[in-house]
This record gives structure tokens, C-alpha cells and sequence, in this order.
């Protein structure tokens, strides 16, 4: 194997001058390529000088490349100088992931993909400053240390998925969490108040103290997770999945729950004034002491749910399943 | 099943051969004729300048490759560059450019010739391009009428494989039989052009006094998409089986378009058309023989009969370096002789066998589409560098009484950037790094934001047919083969700049309506540079009605839609050929290709070049008998 | 392992609730195979082997598609997709036990190569039998019981294609039982159609009754290992159809040679395992072109809190989505096929930054994408 005293030092350097990560740059597959590339282009000496300058200076127009310059040229295009250094370089040039596009001729995203929203958007809305903190971890920067739930936070803000994390206070009010995928982990006390979670999965998660106020749920699965105390109240939760979950005395008032998959849920002094549960499932709910006053529970299946102690005045049951499988007769008295 | 290539042939072998036709060129017009004539029993011979090395996947695979590691990435990228069968590519030195302007653009003499390359356009004409003359004066009138062309329209549209919506073609104006549809569903707008409509919608357009409320529709394409379940092939039975990667054994691929957003040079995954997917299907009735990297260099006349003897050709070893002899000289002959070489390489190969040439046309009205570009940034990330390359344009003037007056036009919104008009993307990152001085994140994000909000609009204009405009012969300057490169005279007529100033007017005012930041702007020293102004410093009177009152100049590029070489027509007077592509003067000979369009309309010509090829195969059938 | 001679009444397969179940158990076979075929073909340097890749890839799509068919049926008999491609089991752990006959073989994660080319055949297996044998072998001679995994006493079907033999056979007389309407009572608006998957056009079917049911079954079965009668190198036994079944595609790789589906000047194919066609260009097949993956790579293989460890993870959490976007866009909602498709395309991009990228302390081995988290 050829010896490459110089490569880490390469491989870090390029890493700050590129914004990707070291393990991003050898994943490339071209590390060593654009090393021994630059070692002829710039000779012995030249390179040795390139690791030992920091990153480069502000450049003015129709300058002529300082050596760093050629260095990021090389990685965004395959380019050195001006001649592609290898068909490879052309594929794997961190352009295409900088925009978030495929190397036209390669790597295609899918038929009809072109009409979705670019994922750019997303990732420039969530801001890539963060992607510093990662770097400064990585490469030892100064900087704070970062605590592991921001490491944490980050894995959730890049792949939107987090499994086993550590999110408790977590920051999140007014976030883009759509699809996420949250399992087994601890958000107790975060605010997602005001954020986008349709047909996100926070699956056997601690939600307790979780704020929800405003939020969007259509379509999310909170199956398994644990609600108690949480304050849900308005939150839009159409056909969320919640079977399961420990909603034990949360805070629904309001809360539009219809058609939500309620069941096995631990609803047990849950605040449902007012809510929307038309249509929703809620066989073997425990609603014991629940405060279902003025809810709207058409079309609700309530079989085999208990029911011990929770009020119902004014709840709308027309359609509704009953506990003991009959169908129900219409209004509850007025509270 | 023979596979493709037992069909290769040696040069000895097909000169030994009586064929009933020799197909001179395996591009989509030869691959069609040669396809249709060889299932009905005939036995033919396809010569090809250039290579059949990219008959398998290793092969093609091999062009891709090429491709990945060009590092000027332009039209012929992906093909050798190769001296005995050189292709024009942009503005290189393969034209000799007499001018007045250069006629620029590229073409591609490979096997499947320009449809390696080609974007996948595949508009139809209208009714009343055929009939210029007689509705508005200017150009000529076609010897048959659209009613005649329209069957033939559906065979071609069957032969590609065609993605899009008759219903919305049809509000364009363009005409298909009732309750007709394309074989394969449309391919979705981009996420670009839906950001867009708003804008285009928003606004009215007037063109020599004609106003029309502007509209985004899609483009019919050939490439594969989702099959259209109502589809049915001239009436017959519902379905169509998509064709998907040219190879000897059966392969499960290229059968939808995937994105790679490389349509033009080279689809890597063989969704789009081209056609060696015709010609596969022509070599495998076993009738066919290949005889590759074989220039045709002459045409042998009988000069009693009038009839084309035999076709001189020359025989290179590789494409990738000139050949020591200067090719090897071979002669092939055949009942009937079809030139499908392309409307340049067609008139070169007329005028070198100096023919009697009776009309005098043969070379004369020259023809392109000239493209009128804009380009800006959008105010949000729109997600460029996505998708086929074009899926949505602006169709409304393609039509009108305005025609008496300026060019007709089209516009494209391309969803490929601002390459087309401003070069390599690479020199965005030099914009940023060099200059700027960017660096780590920063970069990063600044290039994701500006390359995805780039949009570019391609304004695709008409140019009529005009005998000055013409191919010759430049004696002094010979290919590695000896064959002297064609010479050209062009000039864009002022019908036609009309219509391209006013493209640019209405891309400022799509910008604006769109909140753009239009980046226009035309170099003076660019090749196809055209001044407004007079030696005064004063916008020329034709053009102050269109244009702004800042407008310098403008640059045009080559829509690579060469035409109008060997016109078809009426009567022997005025033409080189009849409606069927027989030569008038020799009975024998076909010309295939756009070089037999009188006018060109709006449509990219490749459709219209299958539908005409499928014509003229008929032709050569009911009157050439087989052996 | 000695034959049971089981009844009706013994078969694993008792009520059309068994029957879904069974199907869940055939999505989670169908899906099995494929992450075995596309650590092989990432592994392959691009630019090299193109006709490895393209028959790997081609194998690997057609399982894809026989996932949607076995979601197909399920739907079509009202099973409910929520939870089974997202379940905590539904991948295994690798190396995994595919019921496969007697002697349970295992497929890992492994990298191109001749051993790797020889599992999958072996993943493809037709069944060999004399003339006079039936080919689906009438039921008292096949082994039935429990697949690995859900009791003691591990039995097994003989191959794959029993397995699916076995599905049919109960579909067949529960529909004789109780009604074919009430066997397919599925919403037929779940039915994934050649509008949203691609790749083989036409080849997907809908299901609504017993007969596409038994269709899409038979695909299966035949696209594996080979038309039952006609030519055997066949992956259907249709008029016209001569797409090779996936064990002699693989066979082509190991033989270095294609096989003719149809030799020219005559209706007749190949004979198995004696292909004439074509040679695979032997500077093509190159098995030194390939990353070396660590084999059957797991998350404790990756030192804690190195970033290509939180890679790993990020493809796995990423596939675990995947596979969420995929039952949601079988569960009543197909026009989720476009984007799920796209995070495939981008789950690819991330298999190649990991095949290229060594583990830190085991130099000469890289990583591989993870598929699960143990």
C-alpha cells in the first residue's frame, strides 16, 4: 500500500475548507486520488505549505487561485486545473451534494421526483450552522462541547429520525418535524408547541410535560408513548395513531381527535372537553374518569372501553359503539 | 432471433451483395425505413459513419463512461472524437462558417445517429405550417396536406414511445384523429415550472398585434414514462410495452424515466429514445446487414436512366484516430438507395457526387430553429439540475396571423440551470470560491442557494426557408477521410430576429412577474453575437418594436434542427424531391430526413422525420419491387 | 426430517386470519433476499462488472416487485399493512435462515463474489424432479410446519416455491369454504397497479379474486426459480415472456456465459445449466473490483462515536423510513410510491459513501449499510 504520511492532515484540512465532514470526503472513495493528485500538481514542498496555512482569506475578483482555492475546486468538480482528474471525480463532486441534486447522467432520484419539493429547502430552513457544531466536534475546533442531547438534536434535525435519544427540553416549538421518525426516546418536557408533525411516529417515547399546543398531528403515530400530563389541547390530532399511549390526565380540550386511533390508549382522567373524537376507535380505551363533556363522539367505538366515572354530559354519542357493543341513542343530557 | 450484432458485415461481403435497398445512415430516419422495409420482406443494407461498438450495454456503458470523464461536457461528450466521421459540436471548426452568421449547433454521426444526443422533443406540426405561403405569404407550402401526415404521425409516435397529453397538445392546436392518445401518460411538470405558472399565467403577450393569454403546458417527449392505459395502436388493441435498453439478451431496464437530468447528451439508462432501439428491431428480422464505420463519399448515376448505380464508400478501421490509408474504398449497390445521413451530411454526399442537380436546390434553404435565451435567479429555491430537461413551455405562438409579419415561437423553461447559456456549472463554484472567497459552510450553503433558484427560458424561433442559405462544399478543408466538410452560408432573417427580440421582452416581463432577478446577458464578443443597433449607435428601425430601448444586442444558439437541404415540393422545378422523398431527377433515391422539409415550424423535427420516413418507406414499397 | 402426510386440518394454515399471517411471513421472505443482493452490488467499484451489476440489480428489483405483489394479495384479502414492514422483526439479523429444505443454509451481507454468487443461486433454487413427478409436489410429500423463528422444532419448507404452494393450496379451500367475496373483501383503492411501480411494466398485478391472486403467487414462484413447464430457464410460463428466471440469471455469472432464450432459427431455449449463449466479456467479471466490506457488519463493529458509526446509523434509520414510507403507500396511498422511490435513490447514494469508507481501527475493511440495530 502506497504511504500517505500527509493523508489525515489532507483529509482534515479539506474538510474545513469544503464543509463536509472527513467521514463525508472518504466516502467519496477519492481521498487518496485527489491527495496524490494535489501532491504532483503542487510538489512536496507546495503541499506541506497548503496543510500548514489555515483556511483561506477573502479572494478578490479575477484573482488568480490561491492553492486552498485549487484544493476546494478539486473537490466540488473534480477539477484540477482544468481537466477532470478521473470519470469518478465527476460523480462523487461534493457540488452535486451541495446542492442536493444527482451528477446529471448519474445517481437519478426517481421518476416524477422533479415535481416534489426540493430537499434543499428543507435543509437550508433548518439552517446548516449547525453542521459546524458537527465539524467542531469532529475536528477537536474550539468551541463549547456539546452536551449529547444537542448531538441529539442534531442526528434529528439532519435524518429526521431519532431513535433512543435524549431530548428532554428540547427546543422544537414551530419545527418542520414532518415524518419524523422518534422511538424509545425521552422528550419529556420538550416544546413542539406550534410544530409540523403529521404522520410522525413518536412511538414508545416519553412524551410526559411534552408541549403539543397547536400542533399539527394529522396522520402521527404516538402508539405506545407516554402522554401523562402533557398538554395537547388544540392540537390537531386527525387520524393520529395513539394506540397505546399513555395519555393519562393530558390536557385534550378542544383537541381534534378524529378518527384517531385511540386504542388500548390510557385516557384515564384525560381533559377531552370539547374534543373532537368523531369516528375515532377507542375499543379497550381506558377513560375512567375522563372529562368528555361536550365531546363529539360520532360514530366513536367505545366497545370494551371503560368508561368508570367520566363525564359525558353533552357529548354527542349518535352512532357511537358502546362499551357493551351496543349501538348508542343519541345525546347525553346537557351539562 | 439474430441478435444485433451477427448482423455486422464485412465491407468485402456487402460489396459482393445485391440489396434491394441500401440505407445510407442509422439514425432515426434510416433505422425506421430500414425496420419497415425489412419486415416486409425486403433485404437491406444499413451503412453507418459511424462505429456499432454501442449495439450492447458494455458498449453504450462505455459511452457513459466516456461521458463521466469528458471534462467539457458537451453534446458529443460521450462519443469518440473521431477524425474520418467528424461531427460539428457548438461552435467547433467542423462547419467552415461563411456567414453572414454562423449557423453553429451539433450533431452526432454515430449508429443511431443525433437521437443519441437529442433532448426528446417530440412536438407535431401544425395544419398551417404546411401552408405558409398560401395563408400568410412567407415561405412555402407543402406538397401534401397535415390529413396525410396524421397516420403516419401515429406510427412515429408509436415507433419513439411518446409521453404526454393529446388533450392539452390539441388546445395548443395541435391536430390528432378523434379520441387519440399518446402511448405514455405526460411526463409531471417540475416543481420549477409549477412555481412559475402563476407568473406565465398572470400575463398577456402581444406578437405584430396579435394578444394571447399566455399558458405553461407540457411537452410531448420521447421518452418512457407511465403507460397510458387507453392507449391503442391505430385503433387496434389497448396497451403499450415501453422499450427499454438495446442489448442482445433480454434486460429488465430503462423502461421509465428516472431523472438523471442528462437527456441531452446521453440518457445512462436508455429511457429516452434513440435509434438503435429501431434499428435492434430491424436487425432482428435477420434481413438486415450492418456495415459500420463506412462513409458514403459518392453516388454512382447512370446517366441513361437516371438511376443511382452504386454507393462509393470509404472504410475506417477506428473511430478514435484517423485512418492510415484514408479508409479503404468499397462500393455497394442496391434496387433503391435511401440517404438518411442527415439534411447537412445528405446535401454534402448530392453535391459531392455532383448530380445534375435540375431544381439547382440541392444545399439551398438551409434551415434551423435559432434559440433566444433569458436567464435569472428565482426569489425561493425551485430545485434546478432536476428532471428531463424541459417538461413545460409556452406554446401560445405558434400559430397566428401574426406569421404575415415575424417568426412564430416557443419557449422552453428548462430545468437544467443556466448551463445552455452561460457555460460549464463548474464555473459557478469558481464564481464562488475564486472570486468570493468562500470557503467550508459558507460555500456550501451559497451554492445550494444560488445554482437551485437558477431558470432559464429558451425561446425556440421559426426561420423560414431562404435559397441563400445554403451548403457547399469547402474543396480546402477534407475530413480524415478526404471528404471536403461542408461550407455554410446562414443568415438569420429579420422575420425571425423580430420574434427573438420580442422572446426577450417577454422573459424580462415573466421575470418580473415572477420576482426573478433576470441575469441576461449577451457578450459582444460571443460567436452568434447580432447587434440591434446601426453603425449610429440606434436601435434599426425593424427591430424598435420590439425591443427595449436599453437592448444592445442578443446572442442566438443552434436548436441543432437542420433542414430544408433537399427540399420536397410540387413539381421538379421548385424541389429536389416529391412528397414521398423521391428524388424527381432519379427515381431510385430517397431522401430521408428533415432535408426534404420546406418549413419547420414550431416542432422540433424529429417526430416529423419518423412520420416522413414511415411515408416514404411505403412509397419504396408499393413502387421498387423486392428480390 | 421425515415427511409429514398432513391433512387440511393440520396445515399451519387454518383461517383466513392464518392466511395473512402467513403472507406477513412471506413479505418479510420476499424482503429478506434484498438486502443480501444490494450489499453485493454496492460493493462492486463503479464502472466495473456492468453486467454483474446489471443482472444483481435486475434480481434485486424483481424481489421489490415481488413484495408489492405479496402486499397485493394480503390487501386484497383485507390484511392490515400497519406494523408489518415496520415491525421490529421484520428484518433479520444477518447472517438469516431462509426456509430452504432440509439443511438451513444462510444468507449473509456479504460482497461480490463467487461465494456470494453461489448463496444466491442457492436463495433461487429450483426444485429438481424427474418427469413423472408433479411439479408442485401434492402435500403429503412436502414438509410443512413452522417457519424458523416462530417455534421449536424447527421445520421448514423444501424451497420458497413450496412455501408459496402451500399459501395457494388454503387460499383455494377457503375460498371453497366460505365464499371467494368473503375472502377478498380488501378495498380494492389499496391495490398498487403499473401506474405507480415500475419496472417490468405490466408485470404487476392487481388483485381482487382468487384467480389474480393465484397470478400473482405463481410470479413469484416462477420469476425465482422457473417456469413449471415449457422452458425450464424461464421466469413465466406466458407466451412471449423469455425473461430468464433469477436462478439462471445468476447461473449466467457463475458460468461466465448468457444464456439464449431463444436460439436463433428455432422455438427452443437453453436446456438448464447448459447455457450457449454469448460469453460475459471475461475482462468484465472482475472480482477484484470490489470494496472490502466487512462482512455481516454490525453496529458494535463501528467504535462508539466515530461519524462512520453515526453513518451507519443514519442509513439504518433512514431504511427504517423507508420501509414506513413503503407500508403507508401500500396501506391506501400508491402516489407514495414516487417519493418512497426517491428515498430509495438516496439510500443508495449513502450505501456507496459506505462502502468506500474504512472502519477506523480495521483498516483494510469498510463499512456497509446496516439494516438493522443489532
Amino acid at each position: 500500500m502506497t504511504h500517505r504520511p500527509h493523508l489525515a492532515p489532507f483529509l482534515a484540512l479539506s474538510a474545513r475548507l469544503t464543509g463536509f465532514s472527513i467521514v463525508d470526503l472518504e466516502g467519496t472513495g477519492l481521498a487518496e486520488l485527489y491527495h496524490d493528485v494535489v501532491l504532483e500538481g503542487l510538489g512536496q514542498d507546495g503541499l506541506e505549505a497548503l496543510l500548514a496555512v489555515g483556511p483561506p482569506g477573502p479572494g478578490g475578483a479575477d484573482q488568480v487561485p490561491t492553492a486552498s482555492q485549487r484544493l476546494i475546486r478539486l473537490w466540488y468538480t473534480g477539477l484540477w486545473d482544468d481537466s477532470l482528474v478521473d470519470p469518478q471525480a465527476y460523480r462523487e463532486g461534493l457540488l452535486w451534494r451541495a446542492i442536493e441534486t444527482n451528477p446529471p447522467g448519474s445517481r437519478p432520484p426517481g421518476y416524477g421526483t422533479w415535481a416534489l419539493e426540493p430537499s434543499l429547502c428543507a435543509t437550508l430552513a433548518r439552517g446548516l450552522a449547525s453542521l459546524v457544531l458537527v465539524l467542531a466536534l469532529v475536528l477537536g475546533w474550539g468551541g463549547p462541547a456539546a452536551a449529547a442531547s444537542d448531538a441529539d438534536l442534531l442526528r434529528l434535525q439532519q435524518a429526521n429520525s431519532c431513535s433512543g435519544c435524549d431530548l428532554t427540553a428540547a427546543a422544537l416549538a414551530r419545527s418542520d418535524l414532518y415524518g419524523v421518525a422518534i422511538s424509545s426516546s425521552d422528550l419529556t418536557g420538550a416544546d413542539l408547541s406550534g410544530s409540523l408533525l403529521n404522520d410522525a411516529r413518536l412511538v414508545r417515547s416519553t412524551l410526559v410535560d411534552v408541549k403539543l399546543e397547536n400542533a399539527l398531528l394529522i396522520g402521527a403515530d404516538l402508539s405506545g408513548s407516554q402522554l401523562s400530563g402533557a398538554d395537547l389541547s388544540d392540537s390537531h390530532l386527525t387520524n393520529a395513531i395513539l394506540r397505546g399511549a399513555v395519555l393519562r390526565g393530558a390536557a385534550l380540550e378542544g383537541a381534534d381527535l378524529s378518527s384517531a386511533d385511540l386504542r388500548k390508549a390510557q385516557l384515564a382522567g384525560a381533559h377531552l372537553a370539547g374534543a373532537n373524537l368523531a369516528g375515532s376507535r377507542l375499543q379497550n380505551a381506558d377513560l375512567s374518569n375522563a372529562d368528555l363533556s361536550n365531546a363529539d363522539l360520532r360514530h366513536a367505538d367505545l366497545r370494551q372501553a371503560v368508561l368508570d366515572g367520566a363525564r359525558l354530559c353533552g357529548a354527542d354519542l349518535q352512532e357511537a359503539l358502546m362499551p357493551d357493543g351496543r349501538r348508542a341513542d343519541g345525546l347525553t343530557p346537557a351539562c | 432471433m439474430t441478435t444485433a450484432t451477427d448482423c455486422l458485415i464485412s465491407p468485402t461481403e456487402a460489396a459482393s451483395r445485391s440489396y434491394d435497398v441500401v440505407v445510407v445512415g442509422a439514425g432515426i430516419a434510416g433505422s425506421i425505413a430500414a425496420r419497415k422495409l425489412a419486415e416486409a420482406g425486403r433485404r437491406v443494407l444499413v451503412v453507418e459513419a459511424g462505429a456499432a461498438d454501442n449495439l450492447t450495454l458494455p458498449g453504450f456503458q462505455r459511452y457513459v463512461q466516456r461521458f463521466y470523464g469528458a471534462t467539457d461536457k458537451h453534446p458529443n461528450a460521450p462519443f469518440p472524437s473521431n477524425p474520418n466521421a467528424p461531427s460539428p459540436t457548438d461552435f467547433n471548426d467542423y462547419f467552415i462558417e461563411a456567414g453572414p452568421m454562423p449557423l453553429g449547433g451539433s450533431y452526432s454521426r454515430v449508429l443511431g445517429g443525433t437521437t443519441l444526443h437529442w433532448e426528446g422533443k417530440t412536438p407535431r406540426m401544425l395544419r398551417e405550417d404546411l401552408e405558409l405561403r398560401s395563408r400568410y405569404g412567407v415561405g412555402l407550402d407543402w406538397p401534401i396536406s397535415y390529413d396525410e401526415l396524421i397516420p403516419y404521425y401515429e406510427r412515429a409516435e408509436y415507433e419513439i414511445g411518446v409521453s404526454g397529453d393529446a388533450d392539452e397538445q390539441r388546445t395548443l392546436g395541435v391536430e390528432f384523429s378523434e379520441g387519440y392518445v399518446l402511448p405514455m401518460l405526460p411526463m409531471p411538470p417540475s416543481f420549477l415550472d409549477e412555481t412559475l405558472r402563476p407568473a406565465v399565467e398572470s400575463l398577456e403577450a402581444t406578437i405584430a398585434g396579435t394578444t394571447r393569454r399566455l399558458r405553461l403546458t407540457t411537452y410531448p417527449q420521447g421518452r418512457n414514462g407511465i403507460v397510458n392505459p387507453n392507449y391503442r395502436y391505430l385503433g387496434g388493441k389497448a396497451g403499450y410495452t415501453p422499450t427499454g435498453v438495446v442489448h442482445d439478451s433480454p434486460l429488465d431496464f430503462g423502461l421509465r424515466c428516472q431523472g438523471n437530468a442528462n437527456c441531452v447528451p446521453l440518457c445512462p439508462v436508455q429511457a429516452k429514445y434513440d435509434a438503435r432501439k429501431t434499428l435492434a428491431k430491424a436487425l432482428s428480422t435477420g434481413r438486415v446487414d450492418l456495415l459500420d464505420r463506412a462513409v458514403a463519399s459518392n453516388l454512382v448515376l447512370n446517366p441513361e436512366t437516371g438511376r443511382i448505380e452504386a454507393v462509393e464508400l470509404r472504410r475506417y478501421q477506428s473511430p478514435h484516430e484517423a485512418d492510415p490509408d484514408g479508409g479503404t474504398p468499397f462500393a455497394v449497390r442496391g434496387t433503391v438507395v435511401a440517404l438518411a445521413a442527415n439534411a447537412i451530411e445528405n446535401a454534402r454526399l448530392l453535391l459531392s457526387s455532383q448530380l445534375p442537380n435540375s431544381s439547382g436546390l440541392i444545399g439551398c434553404n438551409v434551415m434551423d430553429h435559432p434559440f433566444l435565451l433569458a436567464w435569472a435567479l428565482m426569489p425561493e429555491i425551485t430545485g434546478a439540475m432536476r428532471g428531463p430537461l424541459v417538461t413545460s413551455g409556452i406554446g401560445e405562438f405558434r400559430q397566428g396571423g401574426f406569421r404575415a409579419e415575424q417568426a412564430a415561437f416557443v419557449a422552453d423553461i428548462h430545468n437544467d440551470g443556466w448551463g445552455w447559456a452561460t457555460g460549464a456549472i463548474s464555473k459557478e463554484v469558481d464564481e464562488l470560491v475564486v472570486q468570493q472567497g468562500l470557503h467550508g459552510v459558507a460555500l456550501r450553503e451559497a451554492l445550494g442557494r444560488r445554482i437551485s433558484s437558477q431558470v432559464l427560458l429558451a425561446f425556440m424561433c421559426e426561420i423560414p426557408p431562404l435559397r441563400e442559405n445554403r451548403v457547399a462544399l469547402a474543396h480546402d478543408h477534407r475530413d480524415a477521410l478526404g471528404n471536403p466538410r461542408p461550407e455554410i452560408h446562414y443568415r438569420i432573417p429579420d422575420y425571425s430576429l423580430r420574434s427573438m427580440v420580442a422572446s426577450r421582452q417577454l422573459a424580462r416581463r415573466i421575470f418580473a412577474a415572477a420576482g426573478a432577478d433576470d441575469h441576461t446577458h449577451y457578450p459582444e464578443g460571443d460567436p452568434a453575437y447580432v447587434s440591434l443597433r446601426g453603425a449610429d449607435g440606434q436601435l434599426l428601425p425593424q427591430f424598435v418594436a420590439d425591443a427595449s430601448p436599453d437592448d444592445e444586442g442578443l446572442f442566438y444558439r443552434g436548436g441543432n434542427h437542420f433542414s430544408g437541404t433537399h427540399i420536397m415540393g410540387a413539381s421538379p422545378a421548385d424541389s429536389v424531391c416529391n412528397s414521398h422523398l423521391q428524388c424527381w431527377d432519379h427515381p431510385n433515391l430517397y431522401l430521408l430526413g428533415s432535408g426534404s422539409m420546406p418549413t419547420i415550424g414550431t416542432s422540433n423535427t424529429s417526430l416529423t422525420i419518423a412520420a416522413l420516413s414511415f411515408r416514404a418507406a411505403d412509397h419504396i414499397l408499393a413502387n421498387h419491387s423486392g428480390t | 426430517m421425515t415427511a409429514m402426510p398432513p391433512s387440511k386440518s393440520e396445515s399451519p394454515i387454518q383461517s383466513i386470519e392464518d392466511l395473512r399471517t402467513y403472507l406477513v411471513i412471506a413479505m418479510q421472505i420476499e424482503h429478506a433476499t434484498i438486502p443480501p443482493y444490494l450489499t453485493a452490488l454496492y460493493s462492486i467499484r463503479p464502472g466495473s462488472n456492468s453486467e454483474a451489476v446489471e443482472v444483481i440489480r435486475s434480481v434485486a428489483v424483481e424481489e421489490m416487485l415481488h413484495l408489492t405483489l405479496v402486499c397485493n394479495v394480503y390487501n386484497a384479502i383485507g390484511g392490515t399493512m400497519a406494523n408489518t414492514l415496520t415491525s421490529s422483526d421484520f428484518i433479520p439479523t444477518y447472517p438469516a435462515y431462509l426456509p430452504t429444505g432440509e439443511r438451513e443454509f444462510e444468507v449473509g451481507l456479504r460482497g461480490f463474489s463467487p461465494d456470494t454468487i453461489a448463496t444466491f443461486m442457492q436463495i433461487e433454487r429450483m426444485q429438481e424432479e424427474a418427469e413423472d413427478v408433479p411439479l408442485v409436489v401434492a402435500r403429503q410429500h412436502s414438509c410443512l410446519g413452522m417457519l424458523p423463528g416462530a417455534g421449536e422444532g424447527r421445520q421448514s419448507f423444501y424451497s420458497i416455491g413450496l412455501f408459496y404452494a402451500e399459501v395457494i393450496r388454503r387460499l383455494f379451500e377457503l375460498c371453497q369454504e366460505l365464499g371467494e367475496d368473503t375472502v377478498f373483501c380488501g378495498d380494492p383503492a389499496k391495490q398498487i397497479s403499473q401506474d405507480y411501480y415500475y419496472n417490468g411494466a405490466g408485470s404487476v398485478i392487481v388483485v381482487h379474486d382468487l384467480a389474480t391472486a393465484i397470478q400473482a403467487l405463481r410470479m413469484i414462484q416462477e420469476q425465482g426459480e422457473g417456469a413449471p413447464r415449457g422452458h425450464r430457464i424461464y421466469a413465466g410460463s406466458a407466451v412471449g415472456d423469455h425473461a430468464l428466471a433469477h436462478y439462471f440469471r445468476f447461473q449466467q455469472l457463475q458460468l461466465g456465459r448468457y444464456y439464449q432464450t431463444l436460439i436463433p432459427g428455432s422455438d427452443e431455449a437453453d436446456a438448464p445449466d447448459a447455457p450457449t449463449g454469448a460469453p460475459m466479456n471475461g475482462a468484465e467479471l472482475d472480482y477484484a473490483a470490489v470494496y472490502p466490506i466487512k462482512p455481516d457488519l454490525r453496529l458494535a463493529d463501528l467504535p462508539e462515536g466515530s461519524e462512520v458509526r453515526a453513518k451507519a446509523l443514519d442509513f439504518q434509520q433512514r431504511y427504517s423510513a423507508f420501509l414506513g414510507e413503503l407500508e403507508r403507500a401500500f396501506d391506501g396511498a400508491p402516489q407514495q410510491l414516487i417519493p418512497a422511490v426517491g428515498s430509495m435513490f438516496r439510500l443508495r447514494s449513502l450505501a456507496d459513501e459506505l462502502v468506500r469508507t474504512p472502519i477506523p481501527g480495521q483498516e483494510h475493511l469498510h463499512a456497509a449499510p446496516l439494516y438493522t440495530l443489532t
